[in-house]
């Protein structure tokens, strides 16, 4: 269970004429997310879902507000005045607030996260990619190569093993980012725009590969996208982001049995629904924006 | 079982010599290429015309076949091994304290913030200082002899390695970071599996830098006092106005600056073998 009660991310910025400036990307967001189910958070771009996912992983601090997973929390907001901001410097002062361990390898929780620019690293083979998160989770050395060959295999990759991201294509290099979130066998995993950067082909091939993967086995996966088909067809329930500062326009249930097909009306309707929200939004920006 | 293992130390050996072919032919590859040789041979003859000719006086510059004679003199009848091998051994000594200095300290100031806005300050006051003007103080404080020498070459090679580094670990991509945190790596894990190979480039690049400027104060710790080495030799050939010893000793100084950096290509080139896909 994911649970982000009242998050607020608030950042300084300095406009070009110099003046210190303020942009809210999130506001006020309160979301839970039971186990189990395929959440997608929709919106249009630049309206602080990306960032939200950030909070929900434990990557960024909210300025207000915590994320609980399974009653823990993930990180603290940061502090708000002056005096608190200097003792949270303090605490925080050799490591920073993100940081695992010093030493240890051990996740705060049991969260996956594929990027939408893969992160994989250029410098390890497929296969040390995905034994590398093994190593972080713990697995012994001599498991490690025989499971991550296993996982690799799973998403296709079998035979690709040795080479390195660069001699892989756009849509092996997601792939391999999949394989190694799904190779700690997560309970929780976190995409974010994954299927952004690839060709439309591709793009729902690994759309139907991952609902394949993720069929059945009781995970729950949150997926920010700005593409409206992915998020009907893939989701359990769809979270609508307004606009800049990003705060839960609309939650749209997605009741349609599975396997579903791409072209089936009632997706479409959905579909138009979300767009007229955007339409909206879009028009009457300035009535209720701050 | 003995024979085995017998066999399969052949196979190292083998295999040594193999990776050696193959780094002499990468180095050498780059001199002996026609391209190259049509403007090596004309300055050569250039070289050894000029003076016989008369365009320049004989007695100023020596004809490239005189600093040949003199080059085989000295190694054959004058010891020039021995001096060559003391600089060299001089060199490994200060560029050895450098490495093991400089990286792991461009590594903490890269990787803490803490660490650097402690430290930083001080190395970006004291790298501006040239270090030839450390001379004077080298030899007041610690004397003529191997410390010092030890210390200039140090001075020379410790702040390009450092800054390279500390750059290299500092602008580590935050996406690999974040993804290797999200997976639960410490922060031990992240230096060893993500700062490093990502900074990889810029520290060899560093060390690069380093290996050119140990060698200016190598030569210039071994002018001032020292009774061998290649600066000695090169001192002691301006006492006597044996020009072309002075050319020989500088020719074979380029020629160990030359294979030092070819030897850091190698060894970038083996240990980044990713970007070779690139």
């Amino acid at each position: 269970m994911i649970e982000a009660r009242n998050i607020t991310r608030f950042f300084s910025v300095v406009n070009d004429d110099r003046t210190a400036d303020g942009v809210t990307a999130v506001l006020s967001v309160s979301l839970g997310i039971p186990d189990g189910k395929f959440v997608s958070l929709v919106g249009p771009t630049g309206c602080g879902k990306s960032t939200f996912l950030e909070i929900l992983a434990g990557l960024q601090a909210p300025t207000e507000g915590d994320v609980w997973i399974d009653g823990r929390r993930v990180l603290e907001p940061l502090p708000a005045s002056r005096k608190e901001m200097d003792a949270y410097r303090r605490k925080y002062r050799f490591l920073s607030p993100i940081a695992n361990s010093l030493f240890r390898d051990s996740p705060k929780h049991d969260i996956a996260m594929i990027f939408q620019d893969y992160a994989v690293f250029p410098w390890m083979t497929a296969l040390q990619n995905v034994a590398f998160t093994l190593k972080l989770r713990g697995v012994p050395r001599r498991q490690r190569e025989d499971l991550a060959r296993r996982y690799l295999a799973r998403v296709g990759l079998a035979g690709s093993e040795t080479k390195y991201p660069a001699q892989l294509s756009g849509g092996m290099r997601q792939r391999l980012a999949i394989a190694r979130a799904l190779s700690v066998e997560p309970k929780i995993i976190l995409m974010d725009e994954p299927f952004a950067a690839v060709d439309a082909q591709t793009r729902e091939k690994l759309q139907e590969e991952l609902m394949d993967l993720w069929g059945g086995t009781g995970r729950t996966v949150v997926l920010v996208t700005h593409d409206i088909d992915e998020a009907v067809y893939l989701s359990d329930e769809i979270v609508v982001f307004s606009p800049q500062p990003g705060t839960i326009r609309n939650r749209i249930p997605v009741d349609v049995p599975r396997p579903r097909r791409r072209d089936d009306p009632e997706l479409s309707a959905l579909r138009e629904r979300i767009l007229a929200i955007y339409r909206q939004d879009a028009e009457h920006l300035a009535d209720w924006s701050i | 079982m003995r024979r085995e293992t017998k066999k399969k130390a052949g196979a190292g050996v083998l295999e040594v010599f193999r990776e050696t072919g193959r780094f002499l032919k990468t180095a050498f590859g780059s001199l002996i290429s026609i391209e190259f040789a049509t403007v090596l041979l004309p300055l050569l003859a250039l070289w050894e015309l000029a003076p016989r000719l008369g365009w320049v006086p004989r007695t100023l510059v020596p004809p490239v076949s005189r600093v040949a004679l003199t080059l085989w003199d000295l190694f054959a009848h004058q010891g020039f091994i021995g001096h060559i091998g003391i600089s060299l051994g001089r060199f490994a000594l200060g560029l050895g304290v450098a490495l093991a200095t400089a990286l792991p300290l461009g590594v903490l100031m890269g990787w803490n913030v803490f660490f650097r806005k402690h430290s930083l300050p001080l190395f970006q006051l004291l790298a501006p200082v040239p270090p030839p003007a450390w001379v004077p103080i080298t030899i007041v404080v610690l004397g003529v002899g191997l410390p010092m020498q030890t210390y200039l070459i140090f001075l020379g090679a410790f702040y390009p390695i450092l800054f390279n580094t500390y750059q290299g670990v500092k602008d580590t991509d935050p996406r690999y970071l974040a993804s290797a945190r999200v997976f639960g790596a410490s922060e031990w894990t992240l230096v060893r599996h993500v700062y490093i190979p990502h900074a990889l480039g810029s520290v060899v690049m560093g060390i690069k830098i380093g290996i050119a400027m140990g060698l200016v104060m190598l030569i210039i710790a071994e002018m001032h006092g020292g009774r061998a080495g290649l600066g000695y030799l090169l001192l002691e050939s301006k006492e006597y106005f044996q020009i072309d010893r002075m050319v020989a000793c500088m020719v074979v100084l380029g020629a160990i600056g030359w294979f030092l950096i070819e030897v850091m290509k190698y060894v970038e080139a083996k240990l980044a073998l990713w970007r070779v896909g690139r």
